[in-house]
């Protein structure tokens, strides 16, 4: 073999690595397929990886689940659409008309766009892991269920009540300058508008490019403005820490607030150091709410050797839910299974009972409603700020 | 918002500072492409895998800093040496063979980076902690530091090419192949130290951003991005079009940004960049 050949055949191989659906881990004669059809390679891998994992670990806990007279062994299917909207719309083609694959957990606010009216023509039930509001979840997509908060169910459920309890009176906003960062800055910027009342401003708002390490300009734009409260929605972990170490270098010394696209507690008290004092982050549980969770977090630092990932506990218990309802209603048919999923509750979720609202907000009951945390760092600890029940009719 | 004197100087020292470390990570890249006129999209894995030999032998290990570095400087110098013999030579001179290699290279290390390393986010504590304030400007010593790292690597790199019998042997290949390897130059030798010599820069910008920025395997795309704007602006080849071009591409970045914002800027640094490609179409210091 030449070493043209050699290379090309290494070239194969990664290509099919990079491009096609990972092979599941152990093959059932009768299979539940599930997509994991989200980024494992990119700058969000860790957001799907964490999601990967969370349904690998639901499905050892499903282990034989039984739909009619048959029994099912539930199998992860992972698609890589590197958090990109069009190879996101690749690879829910694939895992429909390929692969037979029916449900899924699929990542991103911004990648829902394009493949919506794939999922409005096939039925395919998606468990979609993504902020924003009601552009996803929605009555003209009755297949469509959010497994974490909203932008806007966290807003409702947060922001005025951290602006009161830390006394802010000027509210900024960073963000990235996609779909997602647009929209929670328009969120921030609406609610933060009701409390003008009270002397509370909205003084400032800057966007970044995702993907960005340097916040330093950006930043010097708000703290010119002199706010005492930066919110950071729509940031991954990464970018949270370094808005707070560059913001600190800076000299600003006020708060940063943060509701969704929380990825790891550690990882930010780790990389901002003591910059990260004040850093309020929702969704972040600064002790274990059920023992559920405790034994999660050591089952996957035993099998990944790591700290879970903020995604894991989320897509644990939408793959478990989901298997609970079909197994219940005894059929694969999405379409009956989305109408039993909307009107049940789950009280196993790792965060504590859940079940399903946003039927006034969006029109469509598919919007998680769980116990939704608050927890502020403090010396490079995560200590609990508050917790609320995340109530969205 | 009252644009004042105080804000658009400290946003030039951030724009300074910020251009410096793009020169830190470009400068392999121009090297290798340089010499061998091989685009190497592995440059930023490379620059991955510094940062991350610092967080696990250093951080993780408790290896001492130069001991750590030293270590950095023998792994690329090997790997740089095994991926030249291994992958570059057979194909040198083909250049969308090479490409396509080198791409194939920088998934190889990425994904398994990610099983390896892991997907949270890592970081370095601080070489230099601290901020120094001068006429009211902030600077933070880390970045300092890798400004002065930035500042002796071109310096070095520049001796090397242009005072030195290897640069000269660099040279004379960059120059002509064919009649450098008649007049006795080791063209396979001379690869082999510019790739090594390009990864060794990659690894240790990485190194010296490491406490700057998180990490995650992932990390290398930005900058690599980023790089490849710069050497094309600076003129494929050059060190010292690279350091001009990283200097203007960071000042545009964060002046712009605090004139205009973030989003703003972006468009600006592409805007100025295209108009010098059009009036300059080699780049800044290339040569057509």
């Amino acid at each position: 073999m030449t070493r043209l050949a050699r290379f090309l055949t290494l070239a194969a191989v990664v290509a099919l690595i990079a491009g096609l659906p990972l092979p599941p881990a152990a093959h059932a004669q009768k299979a539940f397929k599930m997509g994991a059809i989200v980024p494992v390679s990119g700058p969000a891998a860790a957001f799907g990886l964490g999601v990967q994992r969370g349904m690998e670990l639901a499905a050892e806990d499903v282990g034989t689940m039984t739909v009619g007279s048959d029994k099912y062994k539930v199998e992860v299917v992972t698609y890589d659409t590197v958090y990109d909207p069009g190879k996101t719309v690749a690879a829910l083609n694939r895992a429909v008309y390929n692969d037979g694959v029916k449900y899924g957990i699929i990542i991103g606010a911004g990648v829902h766009p394009p493949i919506l009216p794939i999922i409005r023509e096939t039925g395919f039930l998606d468990l979609a892991f993504a902020a924003a509001g009601r552009q996803i979840t929605n009555s003209e997509n009755p297949t469509v269920f959010r497994i974490m908060a909203s932008s806007d169910q966290l807003y409702q459920t947060y922001l005025v009540s951290v602006v009161e309890k830390i006394g802010a009176k000027r509210v900024a906003f960073l963000g990235p300058n996609d779909e997602l960062g647009k929209n929670d800055g328009k969120l921030v910027k609406a609610q933060v508008d009701t409390m003008k009342g009270k002397g509370v401003q909205f003084v400032a708002e800057e966007y970044y490019e995702r993907g960005a390490r340097d916040f330093g300009p950006a930043l010097l734009r708000l703290i010119a403005h002199k706010p005492d409260l930066i919110e950071t929605d729509g940031s991954p972990t990464g970018s949270i820490a370094l808005i707070a170490k560059q913001a600190r270098e800076l000299g600003f010394e006020g708060y940063f607030l943060n509701s969704t696209a929380v990825l790891e507690a550690k990882a930010i008290s780790d990389i901002a150091g003591k910059a990260g004092d004040n850093i309020i982050a929702l969704r972040i549980w600064a002790k274990p709410p059920t023992e559920l969770y405790s034994q999660l977090a050591e089952r996957h630092q035993k099998k990944y050797g790591e700290a879970a990932p903020g995604t894991m506990w989320e897509a644990y218990a939408a793959t478990r839910w989901v298997a609970d309802v079909v197994q219940k209603t005894g059929t694969f048919d999405t379409k009956k299974v989305a109408e039993a999923l909307a009107q049940s509750t789950y009280p196993q979720h790792p965060f504590g009972a859940a079940s399903w609202g946003g039927e006034k907000a969006y029109g469509a009951k598919r919007q998680i409603v769980l116990p939704i945390p608050a927890a502020i760092l403090k010396g490079g600890k995560w200590e609990p700020f508050d917790v609320r029940a995340g109530k969205f009719d | 918002m009252e644009i004042y004197l105080p804000l658009l100087v400290q946003g030039l020292a951030i724009g300074v500072l910020t251009g410096i470390l793009y020169v830190l990570v470009a400068l392999g890249l121009t090297l290798i492409y340089g010499i061998l006129h091989i685009v190497n999209f592995a440059h930023g894995e490379i620059y991955m895998l510094g940062a991350m030999a610092v967080f696990y032998l250093h951080v993780v290990g408790g290896l001492p800093l130069v001991p750590t570095l030293a270590a950095i400087v023998l792994l690329s110098v090997l790997l740089g040496v095994a991926v030249e013999r291994g992958v570059f030579r057979s194909l040198r001179g083909q250049w969308l063979q090479l490409v396509v290699a080198s791409v194939g290279i920088s998934l190889v290390i990425q994904s398994v980076g990610w099983i390896v390393f892991g997907i949270q986010e890592k970081s370095v504590p601080s070489y230099l902690p601290g901020i120094v304030q001068f006429l009211g400007v902030r600077l933070p010593r880390e970045r300092l530091l890798a400004a002065g790292v930035a500042a002796v690597l071109v310096a070095g790199l520049y001796l090397l090419v242009y005072r030195t019998k290897a640069g000269l042997a660099m040279r004379a290949i960059e120059e002509d192949e064919e009649t450098a390897r008649m007049l006795g130059v080791n063209a396979n030798r001379v690869a082999s130290l510019s790739v090594a010599l390009g990864f060794v820069l990659a690894a240790v910008a990485g190194a010296f951003v490491a406490p700057v920025y998180s990490l995650n395997p992932g990390m290398g795309l930005e900058p690599i991005l980023m790089s490849f704007l710069i050497i094309i602006v600076g003129g494929l080849g050059s060190i010292t079009g690279t350091v001009l071009a990283g200097l203007l591409v960071g000042v545009l970045q964060s002046v712009g940004a605090v004139l205009f914002g973030a989003e703003a800027a972006y468009g600006i640094v592409f805007v100025v960049m295209i108009a010098v490609l059009v009036f300059r179409p080699a780049g800044l210091l290339g040569q057509v």
